[in-house]
């Protein structure tokens, strides 16, 4: 099977950083034990060179990755190119590593001028959100380690 | 008997019918598939037509028929826009050049319909 013509590229290529600076969802495609396959949308920061995720514990994921830690996480800035990031995943739930995320987060999901607009137009939903948040408490940090990239002209 | 201290109360699943928008006009969406014992993914066009989950492959893309995939549809970019529907299947071939994601199980979710759950 082939997966279409793509651009193999380094982590300097423009169009990588670009991802990894700007796109505000990653998709990452697992494989369960059983040998299915999984694609997730998650949101995600960049840290020492590693991709971050938000995800519970018991998500199909987070299973998915215990047994096959080898990941595709797909970033889209613009319409059509689509740069791959091919790598291995871990789970990650210790309080330092999820601080430093959950800071890194705040910027980019919770600051810009767009998402502060969003926030302040939603305020009567956040009480939801919290309850909902708290009911999962059983949340981590999926950790991709990068191996290689590729990007998918537009 | 449930036991509602541990049932949690607020739910984003939502009937595939309130996705209908997202589904039947979709800019496109991602299928996953396993090949060599890897995780592989492409941009696909895809839309739910009279029941059925059809996709177009990007003409490099060689996926057999038969093989295990999962269709991603989603959108949204902030918290309360993201929804989506994940279709857990079979590829199989079908009329015209397209494929189609025969069903197995389907998840769907919209943030923006997060509430409390009524049963």
């Amino acid at each position: 099977m082939t997966a279409g013509v793509v651009a193999a590229a380094t982590p300097g290529d423009v169009r990588v950083r670009d991802a990894l600076r700007r796109a505000m969802i990653a998709r990452i495609a697992t494989v369960s034990a059983g040998g299915w396959p999984l694609i997730m949308p998650l949101y995600f920061v960049v840290l020492d060179g590693r991709i971050y995720m938000n995800n519970a514990a018991t998500s199909p994921t987070v299973r998915n990755i215990a047994v096959n830690p080898g990941v595709l996480v797909l970033l889209q800035v613009r319409e059509g190119e689509v740069v791959r990031v091919r790598g291995t995943a871990q789970y990650l739930r210790d309080a330092v590593t999820m601080k430093r995320v959950t800071r890194a987060s705040i910027p980019k999901y919770m600051l810009r001028p767009r998402a502060l607009w969003f926030w302040l137009r939603n305020l009567t939903r956040i009480g939801t959100r919290s309850q909902y948040t708290r009911e999962r408490p059983d949340t981590g940090m999926i950790e991709v380690t990068p191996e290689s990239y590729a990007v998918d002209p537009a | 008997m449930r036991d509602h201290a541990r049932m949690k109360q607020i739910t984003r699943t939502v009937a595939l019918e309130d996705l209908r928008d997202l589904v039947e006009h979709s800019s496109g969406g991602h299928l996953a598939y396993v090949a060599e014992g890897a995780p592989q993914a492409v941009r696909v066009a895809a839309r739910h037509d009279a029941g059925r989950w059809l996709v177009t492959l990007p003409p490099d893309a060689s996926i057999p028929d038969g093989a295990r995939v999962v269709l991603l549809i989603d959108d949204g970019e902030f918290y309360f826009e993201l929804r989506g529907v994940r279709v857990r299947g079979t590829l199989r071939d079908a009329a015209g050049g397209s494929r189609e994601v025969v069903p197995e199980k389907i998840v769907t979710w919209d943030y923006g319909s997060m509430r409390r759950r009524t049963s």
